[in-house]
């Protein structure tokens, strides 16, 4: 997550607190190349018909300077049963929507990704590279038949945690879950995912919709900082 | 709410996908570009082929193929003809001495070359095209049919991944 004592800014408190929850627009700041802390959410997934929960979408934040034009917003959907959650933008930015898979019937959807390196890993070896992503949380990934939905951070389908001791002994710790019960949707950085059959509370933004039921739509919140 | 879609840029064949869907009480076609007015079970990746007027689900995507799927290391292979292994490495006949030099000068075994099977074939009494047919089978059919067409997994081939395929 980035570091508010990064960036100087005139006071301690915002001027203006925003937030959108559906629709498109231009957000306007408070004064000229306004200094803002957004995080946008983008929306989760709907469950499959019957075999899975939806991922959460990635929530991404951003520091920068809004210019006096503004930027425009698009604020995602929330994904129907079978569907993907929509990415949540905000003028050049895009929150990835949680995910939804078709290819079969249990699988674990994945959730929206704020980052991602890629490479070759096998038993005893990575070779990772990647660029430096936006700072954010990815989001959580659909359950199933096995399984919860997952935490906000887990947007993919790792069945245990490996750690590598110093003496090379390795402890798997089981993946924890998000307490939503079997085949719920994936969490979000804002609210927990759907229990199976169910959508995700109305303010649980961007998280995945339990088996057979929608996402939660996105979420857009702008801290406007002034001069 | 109603959910508004707005496609990509351009179209394919016909064909344009939706990049994005959102709700919103008005219409907001215009704003930030088109949006088009849209079913609930509308979402990215969906395509229309008239302008929005009807959309179909995205197309799923096909599975990656495994390049390892059928490929097996040396010792879980040996692993499959038991409990024959013994009496083929055993072998005097210079057939099945043969068979056992080129099988173990490959780095791994590909269970669907077609070499393979002969030579399995071979040892179950099969006639092979330079070879002719063993004077007492090794292995049965069904260990032949086993040996190649179980499914391998994980355990059988962890060394010719990290070598080869990583």
């Amino acid at each position: 997550m980035g570091s508010l004592s990064s960036i100087r800014v005139s006071s301690s408190k915002p001027r203006l607190i925003t937030a959108y929850t559906s629709s498109t627009g231009t957000y306007i700041p408070t004064v000229a190349n306004a200094r803002c802390l957004v995080r946008l959410q983008g929306g989760g997934a709907g469950g499959h018909a019957s075999g899975s929960g939806g991922g959460g979408g990635a929530m991404v934040e951003v520091f920068l300077r809004i210019p006096i034009a503004g930027l425009a917003y698009a604020v995602g959907a929330g994904g129907a049963a079978a569907n993907d959650g929509s990415n949540t933008t905000f003028g050049q930015f895009t929150a990835m929507g949680g995910r939804y898979d078709a290819s079969g019937t249990n699988q674990l959807m994945y959730g929206g990704i704020a980052t991602a390196m890629a490479g070759g890993v096998d038993a005893d070896s990575a070779t990772l590279f990647g660029g430096r992503g936006l700072d954010g949380v990815d989001g959580g990934m659909g359950g199933n038949a096995s399984n919860a939905g997952g935490l906000a951070g887990f947007p993919v389908t790792a069945a245990s945690i490996l750690i590598v001791g110093a003496n090379g002994v390795s402890t798997h710790l089981a993946r924890a879950g998000n307490g939503q019960g079997n085949n719920s949707g994936g969490n979000s950085f804002y609210g927990k995912g759907g229990t199976t059959g169910n959508a995700p509370a109305a303010d649980a933004y961007g998280a995945g919709g339990g088996v057979n039921a929608a996402g939660r739509g996105g979420y857009i919140e702008i801290w406007d900082y002034g001069a | 709410m109603q959910k508004y879609a707005q496609f990509e840029p351009g179209e394919v064949n016909g064909v344009r996908t939706v990049y994005q869907v959102i709700e919103s009480d008005t219409d907001p076609d215009g704003t930030n570009g088109e949006w088009v007015a849209c079913a609930d079970n509308v979402g990215p990746r969906c395509t229309s082929t008239d302008g929005g007027l009807t959309f179909s689900p995205p197309a799923v995507p096909a599975p990656v193929a495994d390049p390892c799927e059928w490929l097996i290391d040396l010792g879980p292979f040996a692993d499959r003809l038991q409990p024959a292994t013994m009496s083929i490495d055993l072998s005097t006949d210079p057939k099945v001495m043969g068979i056992n030099k080129d099988l173990a000068r490959r780095k791994f075994i590909d269970l669907k070359d077609p070499r393979v099977t002969l030579a399995l074939g071979f040892l179950a009494g099969e006639v092979h095209p330079q070879l002719g047919t063993i004077a007492a089978p090794l292995i049965t059919l069904a260990m032949k049919d086993a040996a190649l067409n179980t499914p391998v997994e994980a355990h059988e081939n962890l060394a010719l991944r990290k070598d080869y395929f990583s």
